[in-house]
């Protein structure tokens, strides 16, 4: 398979992830609105027992979708990569947040599945796990900003006539970056708009995090639909 | 492009704002009162004054005076510590009466919404210095004068926002 068909399917692959991972989390596992931080040990058990194994497929697709995300993330590095005099630093960083972002998705994973493992488990302990689970997956912004921030810089370091990244997704990945921000807070409040199940910290960053790759997919399509056809011309 | 979708994080913050206030008046207008309002104008005279600087400095540039324009957005960058540091002791009377973010809503809101803002200022002290430095070394490059405008705009956009936090959350009733 050549180079541009690899790239496409990574492209693609960007997508599948998305689909299935929204799927898996958000309408199976039923993770879509979260459980408030303020619900009780009680509450939150109940809520693993009574569609336990809906829960678990749920998880098991969230794990299926990390292997989607992988070659999407190496995709954007590569044409980081392939812009004239770009830093390798500003390659590293993408590449690096890229992982640590599917860390971020993974290790709630992990809590999520042990909490659902054990239905008998005591509240407590489920709350904690749920805790835990809820708090990474809503909490991690740095690895998404340091990534935006990576990719913003690589399409305002690109001087050719058509750069793999046009000024307007530097901009937005820009945007999208300082979106994240506000799930810092989450870590203050158990209710509110910064709370984990917040306006601010959680739907706005969930919601344009989904933005965020239909809006890399259609630049990085074109990039790779416009080198292919530079591939095919020589 | 990016200053209109800052903007819009701003906006939404405000309108949430405003949708608590909505919920809890007595207790937006009690926080309210403890807010320094003196602080708070000074701190707007201080940005009008550093963006009248900047326009000042941009319009220099644009006459090809590239020391003047550096002292003038030096002058601004001047103003804009002035806002920090007033800042600074605005939140330390806030802290030292054991006020946090997570006192209630109010405070919630008035850290968060002043916070962001602050942190805007910061950036934007940056970005003004990035221009300072363009323009005493001559305003060279590629098109230095729409380099120096983005950043000028960047601290008008830090100006207009604190034009609207002020009297939304220092002064309306």
């Amino acid at each position: 398979m050549n180079k541009s068909g690899v790239q496409q399917m990574s492209a693609w692959s960007g997508m599948v992830f998305l689909a299935v991972f929204f799927l898996g989390w958000g309408l199976v596992a039923g993770f879509l609105p979260p459980p408030s931080p303020l619900a009780s040990a009680e509450d939150i058990a109940r809520f693993y027992q009574a569609d336990n194994s809906m829960i678990l497929l749920g998880l098991l697709m969230i794990q299926i979708s990390t292997v989607f995300f992988i070659p999407w993330i190496a995709l954007i590095s590569e044409q980081i990569k392939g812009i004239p005099n770009i830093s390798p630093i500003c390659t590293y960083t993408q590449f690096l947040s890229g992982i640590s972002a599917m860390l971020a998705l993974l290790l709630p994973f992990y809590f999520w599945t042990v909490a659902a493992f054990r239905v008998e488990r005591s509240p407590e302990l489920v709350l904690l796990l749920n805790d835990i689970a809820w708090l990474i997956f809503t909490m991690t912004f740095a690895p998404f900003v340091a990534q935006n921030v990576a990719i913003a810089i690589a399409a305002f370091c690109d001087k050719r006539q058509q750069p793999v990244f046009p000024r307007w997704i530097a901009y937005f990945n820009l945007w999208v970056a300082f979106l994240f921000l506000p799930a810092g807070l989450i870590l203050f409040f158990k209710e509110g708009p910064f709370a984990w199940n917040g306006l601010i910290a959680f739907w706005v960053p969930v919601v344009i995090f989904g933005i965020w790759f239909f809006a890399m997919f259609y630049v990085l399509d074109n990039a790779i639909k416009r080198q292919r056809r530079a591939e095919n011309s020589l | 492009m990016f200053v209109i979708g800052d903007m819009m994080i701003f906006g939404l913050i405000f309108v949430v704002f405003t949708f608590y206030r909505g919920q809890d008046p007595e207790l937006f207008l009690a926080g309210q009162q403890s807010l320094n309002n003196v602080y708070g104008v000074i701190n707007t005279l201080l940005l009008l004054t550093s963006s009248w600087f900047v326009v000042t400095g941009v319009h220099a540039a644009k006459n090809s005076d590239g020391r003047y324009a550096a002292n003038c957005l030096s002058l601004a960058m001047l103003c804009g510590v002035g806002f920090a540091v007033l800042k600074f002791v605005e939140y330390e009377e806030k802290l030292d009466a054991g006020l946090v973010l997570t006192t209630n809503d109010f405070y919630m809101f008035y850290y968060v919404l002043t916070g962001l803002h602050f942190a805007h200022v910061i950036i934007g002290l940056l970005v003004l210095n990035w221009g300072r430095v363009l323009c005493a070394r001559g305003l060279k490059g590629e098109n230095p004068i729409s380099a120096l405008e983005s950043c000028a705009t960047y601290w008008h956009m830090v100006d207009l926002l604190w034009i609207f936090l002020f009297p939304l959350v220092y002064l309306l009733k």
